[in-house]
C-alpha cells in the first residue's frame, strides 16, 4: 500500500515545488505563449532575406574601414560629418535607416568624428528654431549646414533561383565625399552571400 | 429490390452491424464523416462570386470587406488574402492593404519554399487527380503572382513611399524573369520550327538574345505565356524614376514599350515632349528626366514658380472585375453507377466597364492607354492549362467511377447485399460527387482583380481641374483639383460597373 502512495506523493511534492518556484517572487510576468530572450548578436539564418546579422556585420566592417581611412584617422580635429541616405536598390524592403543609425552610433562611440543632424532631424531642428524665429536669425543656422564630409551609400542585390536553390548576394557600398570639392575621399563595400537549398523531402 | 421504407432495405446493414462486422471500420467511417463535415463547414459561409459582384456594384464594400475579413481569419488562403487586400485598396486603406498583400506573399512564399518532394503537395496532387480539383489549394496563376507586387506597389506609392513602390516593382520584374526562363525552352522550340528572322540560329536564342529581342518577336510575344503585361512595367518605370533609380526605370520603360508599342507615346507625352511618335521610331525613346524638384522627401518650395506652375500628372485607372474561376461540372449518364461527373475549371466572364474613358486636366486632353487586360491573361492561362486539366478531369471521373463500380461489385459478391448492388454503386457515386463538388465549389481565384488598367501621363499647371469620365453611366464621372505647389501628383481612379468612380491622389 505504501509503495502505491509513494510515487504519487513524490509527484505532488515536485508539483508544489515547481509551483512555488514560478511565483511572483522572480518579478517575471509571463503570458501563455513561450517567450525567451536570445543573444541579439547571435547569427540569424531564418531566411535568405536581409536580417540582423547582415545589419550588424555591415555596420561593423564599414565603420572600421572608415575610421582607418587617413581622412578620419589623421585629421587634426574630428571632422564634421552628415549621414545622407543609403539607397535601397534591392528587391527587398530594407530599412536602410537602420544601417545608417548603427554606423553613426559606432562612429560617435569612436570619438573620431562629429556628426551633424541628417535630413529628418534637420527638419525637426528647423521647426524648433522657427518657433523662436524672433530670437534667432537665419544665418545662425549656417553652422548646422557646414559639413566637412557627407556619407552616402547604396544596397544592391543579385538574386538567383532555381527549383532547388535560392542564392542572394548583397553589396553595401558607402562613400565619404567632400561636399565642397565633390571629391570622393573614401569608399568601401561589404559583400554578403546567402544560399538556401530546398529539402528533397518534407511536409 | 426492397423499397427505402421497407424493413428489408435496412436488414443487411442492421444484421451486419449486429454481427459486429463493420465495428472495426467505425473509426474510419467517423473520421470520414468528420472530414466531410469540416469540409462543408469550411466551404459554407464563403461569399459567392455573384454575391461579391452584387455587393461591389451596389457600393456595399465595407460589409463585404467585414465578411471576407472573417473568412480570412478562419482560413488563410491566397485567394481570400488577395481579395481582402484589394478591398482595403478600394476603401483607400493603403497600409492595411499593403500588410494584407504581404500576408498573401507569405502564403505564396511558404508554398514556393516547400520541399522538392512535399508530402502536402503530393497528397494534394493525388487528390486533384483522383477526387476533386479543389484538393489542390489555390496558389495563384503566374499573372496573379506578378500583379500582387504591382498592386502592392500602388499602396506604397499612395503612401508616398516611392522607394517601397520601386522595391515591389523590382519583385514583380524578378517574377516576370522567372516566367521568362520557364518559357525560354518552349520559345526556342517554336522559333526553331518556324525559322523566323532575324534569329538564324534558334538554338542559340536563349544564350544570345536579349529579353527585348525575344519580346519584339511578334510570334514569340504571342506564344510567350509568361504573364508579362506592359501595365506593370510602365508603373515600374514610373515608380523607379520617382525612387531615383533611373537605370531600372529605363529598363522597365523599354520592356513596357517592347510589350505594347503605344507605351512609347505614353512616355513621350510625359517625359519627352508632346510629339506623337511613329511606330517605326520605337527605339527612339525619351531620355528619362530625373524626378522633379529637390526630391519627394523634401518640402517643395512654394517660392519656386516652376514647381508652382507645372506639375507632373499621372492617372492610373483601374476598372471592371477579372474573370472569376469556378469548376464547371458536367454529369453524363453511365451504366451501373448512374452517371459520371466531368469537372473542369472555367471562368465566369469578367465585368467590364462599357464606356470610353476620357480625361482632361486644366482643359488639356490626356490619353488613357489601356495596358492591362486581365481577361486576356486569364483565358490564355486557361488555354495553356486545358490539356493538363482535361486529362486530370477524366482521371478524376474514371477514379470516381472505378470506386463506385468497385463498391457495386463488392456488394454484388455478397449474398446479403447482392440485390442492392446497383443502389450501393449509385449511392457511392452520389457520395463521391457530393464530396468532390463541395471541394470544387471552394475553388476561388483573385476575383477582385480589376479587368482593365490604363495609364495617362502629362503635365498640367498646379491647381488645375482634373475631370475623368469612364462613360458608362451617370455615376461614371469624377473630378478633383490638383494641389497648388506639388512637383507631381499620382491619381488612382477606380471604377466598378454600376458603382461610382473613386478618385484618390498623392502628391510629391
Amino acid at each position: 500500500m505504501s509503495h502505491r502512495f509513494f510515487p504519487a506523493a513524490l509527484l505532488l511534492l515536485l508539483g508544489i515545488s515547481l509551483a512555488a518556484c514560478s511565483g511572483p517572487r522572480t518579478g517575471r510576468i509571463q503570458g501563455s505563449g513561450e517567450v525567451v530572450y536570445e543573444d541579439p548578436t547571435a547569427v540569424e539564418t531564418v531566411t535568405t532575406r536581409w536580417g540582423s546579422t547582415d545589419l550588424q556585420s555591415t555596420a561593423e566592417t564599414l565603420t572600421q574601414s572608415l575610421l582607418a581611412s587617413p581622412w578620419i584617422a589623421r585629421a587634426s580635429a574630428p571632422p564634421k560629418i552628415r549621414l545622407r541616405s543609403v539607397k535601397n536598390y534591392t528587391d527587398e524592403h530594407i530599412d536602410t535607416k537602420g544601417i545608417t543609425d548603427r554606423i553613426r552610433v559606432l562612429l560617435l562611440r569612436s570619438g573620431q568624428v562629429r556628426f551633424l543632424a541628417d535630413n529628418a532631424n534637420l527638419d525637426a531642428i528647423f521647426e524648433e528654431r522657427d518657433l523662436t524665429e524672433a530670437a534667432t536669425r537665419r544665418q545662425e543656422n549656417q553652422p548646422l549646414l557646414d559639413t566637412d564630409y557627407i556619407i552616402t551609400g547604396s544596397v544592391r542585390s543579385i538574386r538567383k533561383r532555381t527549383r532547388d536553390i535560392a542564392d542572394v548576394y548583397y553589396q553595401i557600398t558607402l562613400e565619404l565625399t567632400d561636399p565642397q570639392s565633390s571629391e570622393i575621399v573614401w569608399s568601401d563595400y561589404k559583400e554578403l552571400r546567402k544560399v538556401t537549398t530546398k529539402p528533397r523531402i518534407g511536409w | 429490390m426492397p423499397g427505402f421504407a421497407s424493413p428489408a432495405f435496412f436488414r443487411p446493414y442492421s444484421s451486419s452491424f449486429a454481427a459486429g462486422r463493420c465495428r472495426k471500420h467505425r473509426p474510419w467511417v467517423l473520421l470520414l464523416l468528420l472530414w466531410g463535415l469540416g469540409l462543408l463547414v469550411s466551404c459554407a459561409g464563403r461569399a459567392g462570386t455573384a454575391e461579391i459582384r452584387d455587393d461591389l456594384s451596389s457600393g456595399r464594400i465595407t460589409p463585404l470587406r467585414l465578411r471576407i475579413e472573417k473568412e480570412f481569419a478562419s482560413r488563410e488562403d491566397l485567394a481570400t488574402a488577395l481579395n481582402l487586400a484589394r478591398l482595403y485598396q478600394l476603401e483607400g486603406r493603403w497600409s492595411k492593404s499593403r500588410d494584407t498583400y504581404n500576408q498573401a506573399l507569405e502564403i505564396l512564399e511558404e508554398y514556393e519554399g516547400r520541399a522538392a518532394l512535399s508530402l502536402r503537395n503530393l497528397t494534394a496532387d493525388i487528390g486533384s487527380v483522383l477526387l476533386s480539383p479543389g484538393s489542390r489549394g489555390y496558389f495563384g496563376t503566374g499573372y496573379e503572382r506578378s500583379l500582387l507586387h504591382t498592386f502592392n506597389a500602388l499602396n506604397h506609392a499612395m503612401l508616398r513611399d516611392f522607394p517601397g513602390a520601386a522595391v515591389e516593382a523590382r519583385k514583380m520584374e524578378a517574377r516576370q524573369e522567372l516566367w521568362l526562363q520557364e518559357s525560354e525552352a518552349r520559345l526556342a522550340a517554336h522559333l526553331k520550327r518556324r525559322q523566323p528572322q532575324p534569329f538564324t540560329d534558334p538554338d542559340a536564342l536563349p544564350r544570345h538574345a536579349t529579353m527585348r529581342d525575344i519580346l519584339e518577336q511578334e510570334e514569340g510575344r504571342a506564344l510567350l505565356n509568361n504573364y508579362q503585361e506592359p501595365f506593370s512595367y510602365a508603373l515600374s518605370s514610373i515608380f523607379n524614376r520617382l525612387a531615383g533609380d533611373m537605370d531600372f526605370a529605363e529598363v522597365s520603360m523599354r520592356r513596357a514599350v517592347a510589350l505594347a508599342p503605344q507605351c512609347a507615346a505614353l512616355f513621350r507625352e510625359a517625359w519627352g515632349g508632346r510629339a506623337a511618335i511613329p511606330p517605326e521610331a520605337l527605339p527612339d525613346l525619351p531620355a528619362i528626366p530625373p524626378p522633379p524638384g529637390p526630391g519627394y522627401s523634401e518640402r517643395p518650395s512654394p517660392s519656386d514658380p516652376e514647381t508652382r506652375q507645372e506639375q507632373e500628372v499621372t492617372v492610373i485607372l483601374l476598372s471592371g472585375l477579372a474573370p472569376a474561376l469556378f469548376v464547371e461540372k458536367t454529369r453524363l449518364p453511365f451504366p451501373h453507377i448512374g452517371y459520371i461527373m466531368i469537372d473542369l475549371p472555367a471562368y465566369m466572364p469578367p465585368l467590364r466597364c462599357s464606356g470610353t474613358a476620357s480625361l482632361s486636366v486644366g482643359g488639356r486632353e490626356f490619353t488613357l492607354y489601356p495596358l492591362l487586360h486581365t481577361e486576356t491573361l486569364a483565358y490564355r492561362t486557361l488555354r495553356d492549362e486545358l490539356p493538363h486539366e482535361t486529362a486530370a478531369a477524366f482521371s478524376r471521373a474514371a477514379a470516381r467511377a472505378g470506386a463506385s463500380v468497385a463498391t457495386g461489385t463488392l456488394a454484388a459478391s455478397r449474398e446479403e447485399t447482392r440485390d442492392m448492388a446497383p443502389l450501393v454503386a449509385s449511392l457511392t457515386t452520389m457520395l463521391l460527387d457530393f464530396f468532390s463538388s463541395s471541394m470544387a465549389d471552394s475553388v476561388r481565384n483573385w476575383e477582385l482583380l480589376p479587368n482593365e488598367g490604363s495609364i495617362a501621363m502629362g503635365r498640367a499647371p498646379g491647381g488645375s481641374l482634373l475631370e475623368l469620365s469612364t462613360g458608362d453611366g451617370p455615376t461614371s464621372s469624377g473630378w478633383l483639383v490638383l494641389p497648388e505647389t506639388a512637383n507631381g501628383v499620382i491619381i488612382l481612379a477606380t471604377k466598378l460597373p454600376n458603382a461610382s468612380l473613386r478618385l484618390d491622389y498623392v502628391s510629391y
